[in-house]
């Protein structure tokens, strides 16, 4: 749990036409982490993430993955290693099924015919999507292409996953169904980097949250830390979720103590102002 | 009269078997921002596209009812004119971006209305500094960020000034400051120009609770139709047709259930929150 996982150090990267998209950051990922990068659009947190996998190769400093030089891995070796879900999911879609697309990535990994089909009827299942496996993915809608590449990316069984928004354009049922295997995956002890603007996705999935500005890391610390700090996440252009505003501005009046960046820490608090403390239904 | 009427309006894709919308009548009016609520699959984009005549003109398919601008069928107007005055940005911003720099894709639409030089770029200046971009005018649209294309597509429609703007889920890439910042520019698009504003989310937070109207869609059906605090009143019935609700409608249901407000104390924006949980609480003698 606590070996490093991904180890980065002094680290910089310039695209070529010039924009300087990382311009410094060190950071330690331990085994099983579950991690939020939050930042505004531009800030850096997808080409950060694209030198994990070897995508993108640093133009300075270095980048470490189970102790070895991401870009010196070969794709093999990165696909046994790292899952990626890319930002548009249509820049990873490219079979004629469903089925296929999820099989895809195993079938290159060289997986038996048994666990192929166990993996898939798995992950279409924890996305929702079995009735689907024979449709081609192209013809489905924007929502149902992310569920898809969720599921490509899920059934890898990588140890780290790098889910750059992975709830961007799914609805509230696909939703749930994405943050429960997600959820699952940090369960089963998986590394998980998650990419997202949404800060009540944040407070439900990640213990540790990483804010980019300009290239460069500013915040790092526990996710429930930053997000019930309204002025802390200000500085860094983020807003707290609505529930952590709503409890800031009522907090001088109910003599709310504890941190809350979810309504359950919301009904928590407001329970400890109640008189007799924590017994149900006073009314 | 209403500047957009949607009367009676099916659409069936060719080769479908079931109609993707399904008999839908609605009155938009001069200078109203409206937000059309619905799951994945519900026909939101589709209802987009059939506002500037793209359904059924390019993708084909069984059409039935009207799109009325002003009182006039689309059908039966140029499309020079429809396009120009009922300007979309669609779903997916890659799909919509092709020239070589951020200032040539906004300047992209004027230029094809005839527009004079000074006219054009006035109105580029603008549509980049209100969605953030003013310092990127020659950078390549490929290389940039997936919330700053998202900002792009939105630019180099708003350069169109159209009288009315049909963003289809134009927040889903955007970061805090970007939403905060559209939501302010289509607040004075609206004051300064009457424009009115057809948005698509699937998601209650932000955007609905501020709009005038919400129409919420189904399947393909026009389910409700009112104004927020009209339509956001159950978490549940959200959730229901794949409606992500807003985070303080859930709270406010949560503190109902635990009996610590009434159900009719429902809210989902901060002010109302904080004043129905003051005056309950306060009342119980907690805080003390």
């Amino acid at each position: 749990m606590n070996q490093s996982h991904v180890s980065i150090s002094g680290l910089k990267f310039s695209y070529p036409d010039g924009t300087q998209a990382i311009r410094g950051v060190d950071l330690e990922i331990r085994h099983g982490e579950r991690i939020g990068l939050a930042g505004e659009n531009g800030s850096g947190k997808t080409t950060l993430c694209k030198h994990m996998n070897g995508l993108l190769s640093p133009s300075a400093g270095r980048i470490l993955v189970d102790g070895r030089e991401a870009s010196s891995l070969g794709a093999s070796e990165i696909a046994a290693k790292v899952g990626y879900l890319f930002q548009n999911p249509d820049h990873q879609l490219f079979c004629s099924t469903v089925r296929e697309e999820v099989e895809f990535g195993l079938r290159n990994i060289g997986l038996g015919a048994d666990e192929i089909g166990r993996r898939v009827a798995r992950y279409l299942e924890m996305l929702g999507i079995s009735h689907l496996a024979e449709h081609p993915p192209l013809a489905l809608s924007l929502g149902l292409r992310r569920l898809v590449t969720v599921a490509s990316v899920l059934a890898m069984e990588q140890e780290l996953l790098i889910l750059d928004e992975p709830i961007a354009w799914l609805d509230a049922k696909q939703k749930a169904s994405v943050v429960g295997a997600i959820r699952q995956a940090g369960t089963e002890g998986r590394t998980t980097v998650v990419i997202s603007h949404n800060m009540k996705l944040m407070a439900e999935l990640t213990d540790r949250l990483i804010v980019m500005t300009g290239g460069s890391i500013r915040l790092d610390g526990k996710t429930k830390d930053i997000l019930s700090d309204p002025a802390a996440m200000a500085s860094v252009g983020l807003v707290s979720p609505p529930v952590t505003l709503l409890a800031e501005s009522i907090k001088d009046a109910l003599h709310f103590t504890r941190r809350i960046d979810t309504n359950e820490d919301f009904v928590s608090a407001l329970r400890e102002r109640m008189p007799g403390g924590g017994t149900r239904g006073t009314g | 009269m209403s500047v957009l009427s949607i009367v009676g309006m099916s659409f069936r894709y060719r080769g479908q078997s079931a109609a993707t919308l399904q008999d839908i009548s609605l009155d938009i009016e001069r200078g109203e921002i409206i937000t059309i609520l619905g799951g994945d699959g519900a026909g939101k984009s589709t209802l987009c596209k059939t506002l500037n005549g793209i359904v059924p003109d390019q993708e084909k398919g069984e059409f039935s009812g009207a799109v009325l601008l002003d009182g006039r069928n689309i059908k039966n107007l140029p499309r020079s004119e429809v396009v120009s005055r009922i300007g979309l940005a669609i779903q997916d911003p890659e799909a919509q971006l092709f020239t070589d720099s951020v200032e040539e894709e906004v300047a992209f639409a004027p230029e094809n209305l005839g527009l004079p030089w000074s006219e054009i770029d006035s109105r580029v200046r603008r549509a980049l500094s209100v969605t953030g971009l003013a310092s990127l005018p020659t950078k390549s649209p490929s290389a940039l960020s997936g919330g700053q294309k998202q900002r792009l597509a939105i630019a180099s429609v708003i350069s169109l000034l159209p009288s009315v703007l049909v963003l289809d889920e134009p927040l889903s890439m955007l970061d805090p400051r970007g939403r905060a910042e559209l939501l302010a520019m289509l607040d004075s698009l609206k004051q300064e120009r009457s424009m009115t504003v057809i948005l698509t989310s699937n998601s209650a937070e932000e955007i609905a609770v501020k709009c005038d109207r919400i129409a919420l869609l189904d399947r393909g059906r026009l389910v409700g139709v009112g104004r927020p605090e009209e339509i956001l009143t159950s978490p549940d019935r959200l959730e229901s047709i794949g409606v992500e609700p807003p985070q303080l409608l859930e709270l406010s249901a949560l503190l109902s259930s635990e009996k610590l407000l009434n159900r009719e104390q429902a809210f989902f924006d901060e002010e109302t929150g904080a004043g129905r949980i003051l005056s309950a609480i306060g009342g119980r003698g907690g805080g003390r």
